[in-house]
């Protein structure tokens, strides 16, 4: 089945996906960082909660923010905790990841409880 | 612990389509192509158990395209995480309670019926009414099951006037009418077992939120938590917020005290420990878990029986080949049995399924957890860390992760029970397939 699909799924990920910045989702273990990050902050970075989107916001803000949050300049209640292991080449790349999103168009919250 | 070293720089070829399962406008864009493809796939995969590990597990899958029926005996999920804040009256379960339609209009076959068997030669599932579901991969996530009679005269029966309350739905509720039922002045007696168990911290945030709703309608009402244990997680924020916020009200008794309740009397919501023996108002009583049983009918048990061994990459059983077992059901290493960990080793066990079906190598997994703790219903602390899996199994990131300081004013623990409601929309959101934003 997934060699089946293979080859024309990349044809349609390429078309959607290699935008500027895009590039940097290659590896797997980003993406499943992406996804542990997306826990929080909502599927695909949009969130339908309290806690910020990343989807769509600039990396050069994004990763500023990790930066921040890491070295303590900004405060934050967990994301500096979070972030700690994570090193600068993991934190652009995350951001540039973000980026690449595109951001909520349409508000339509079925249910965001509790 | 382990160093991070260069954790997102990949060893091995692209692989763009677990890219897909993992990430994100791609993946949603790619859905009806994906499906139209498994339309003649053989291979199934079947997930029992439709709660943080396996729903999350069955919403990656359907999203890369993978044929996936998922087992869940009960048409309504009701989650564990804010329960505590049904019992202590400043939420309904309406709130905590999740269908599957979402998951369904995503391509995941739900099928409420309960599992009953496991024939791990012909690879099926047997469901109630012999039912028999064919599989490539079988995904365990059961969750937990009650140790009955563990302490003496705790059994199922029992847990009708002495509810555990760790499983919602209505346990959650009978806890919650007999804290509503007590008179002013009654005592309220938590019995928190020794680990592991699912949601180490919720014991301590019960008695939090316990003790919110008695300060506002009984004030002269007293908790005391007799327990198993002689330290708890997150402990030194929990003890300083019940000093703050609830002086007076709440009696811890460690094991090293004789807090380790070992018989109960349900008919007078008894409990009895070396400590001396406690009649209860509102009785909670937290029994030993292990994991649900499924996981010791399919014979992948077999951590002294209770808990299942994986491999830390795939979660597949170290017993049974083809059988993963994920969430509170499995020893996960450094990773605590709580809801954000079956979530994080869902996905990270949907990307190793997509690889071994189309027989590639798995990729390095990385896990999260975040745990946050209500305190009041404007109090939140939380606990965090990152893991990876290696030889030793799943270990902590070195410098990752830690707890909510002491020293943090109002503002910040206002700002972490403001988090907390987010964490949980999100990740249910997520789980059950509520609309994409």
């Amino acid at each position: 089945m997934m060699k089946r699909c293979a080859i024309p799924l990349l044809a349609l990920l390429s078309a959607v996906l290699l935008r500027p910045g895009a590039a940097v989702a290659e590896s797997p273990p980003l993406a499943l960082m992406a996804a542990n990050c997306n826990g929080c902050h909502g599927e695909n970075g949009r969130s339908p909660g309290s806690i910020p989107s990343l989807a769509g916001r600039p990396a050069s803000e994004l990763a500023g923010l990790l930066r921040e949050f890491k070295s303590g300049a900004r405060p934050s209640t967990i994301m500096g905790r979070i972030i700690t292991p994570f090193g600068g080449d993991e934190i652009r790349r995350l951001a540039d990841y973000f980026a690449a999103l595109p951001k909520a168009t349409v508000i339509a919250i079925e249910k965001a409880g509790p | 612990m382990k160093n991070l070293r260069s954790l997102f720089s990949s060893r091995l070829p692209r692989r763009r389509f677990l890219q897909n399962l993992l990430g994100g406008v791609g993946a949603a864009t790619a859905l009806p192509y994906l499906q139209g493809c498994s339309e003649g796939s053989k291979e199934r995969v079947v997930i029992v158990g439709g709660g943080f590990g396996g729903a999350t597990c069955a919403a990656f899958l359907a999203r890369a395209g993978v044929h996936v029926t998922l087992v869940e005996q009960s048409r309504k999920f009701v989650t564990c995480p804010f329960s505590n804040s049904v019992i202590a009256g400043f939420m309904d379960m309406a709130a905590i309670t999740h269908g599957y339609d979402g998951l369904r209009k995503r391509g995941v076959w739900v099928v409420n019926y309960a599992a009953t068997g496991v024939d791990t030669g012909s690879r099926q599932v047997v469901l109630s009414g012999g039912l028999r579901l064919p599989y490539d991969r079988l995904v365990l996530s059961p969750g937990i099951a009650m140790k009955w009679n563990a302490v003496e005269g705790y059994d199922r029966a029992a847990s009708q006037t002495m509810p555990h309350a760790w499983k919602a739905g209505e346990q959650t509720l009978l806890l919650r009418n007999q804290l509503e039922a007590m008179e002013d002045g009654g005592i309220v007696v938590i019995s928190a077992p020794a680990a592991p168990y699912r949601c180490p911290p919720a014991p301590y945030e019960r008695a939090c939120l316990m003790a919110h709703y008695l300060k506002h309608h009984k004030p002269r009402s007293k908790i005391i938590i007799l327990d198993a244990k002689d330290s708890f997680t997150k402990q030194d924020l929990f003890t300083q917020g019940w000093e703050k916020l609830y002086p007076g009200m709440i009696d811890w008794v460690p094991a090293s005290q004789g807090g380790t309740v070992t018989r109960v009397d349900p008919a007078t919501r008894t409990f009895y420990c070396e400590a001396g023996a406690f009649k209860a108002d509102a009785a909670n009583m937290i029994p030993p878990q292990r994991a649900g049983e499924i996981a010791r009918i399919a014979g992948v048990a077999n951590d002294d029986k209770e808990w299942c061994l994986v491999d830390p990459k795939t979660f597949e059983s170290t017993a049974v080949p083809g059988i993963h077992v994920l969430g509170d059901a499995c020893y996960a290493g450094a990773m605590p049995k709580s809801g954000f960990a079956a979530n994080s080793q869902g996905k990270a066990c949907a990307a190793a399924l997509v690889s071994l079906l189309a027989e590639r190598e798995v990729a390095e997994p990385v896990f999260l957890n975040t745990c946050y703790s209500l305190l009041a219903p404007d109090y939140g602390i939380s606990i965090n860390a990152a893991y990876l899996a290696d030889d030793q199994g799943i270990v902590s990131l070195l410098g990752s992760g830690g707890t909510s300081p002491l020293d943090a004013p109002s503002s910040v623990r206002r700002d972490e029970a403001k988090y907390a409601e987010g964490w949980y929309a999100s990740m249910t959101g997520e789980m059950f397939g509520y609309p994409r934003l």
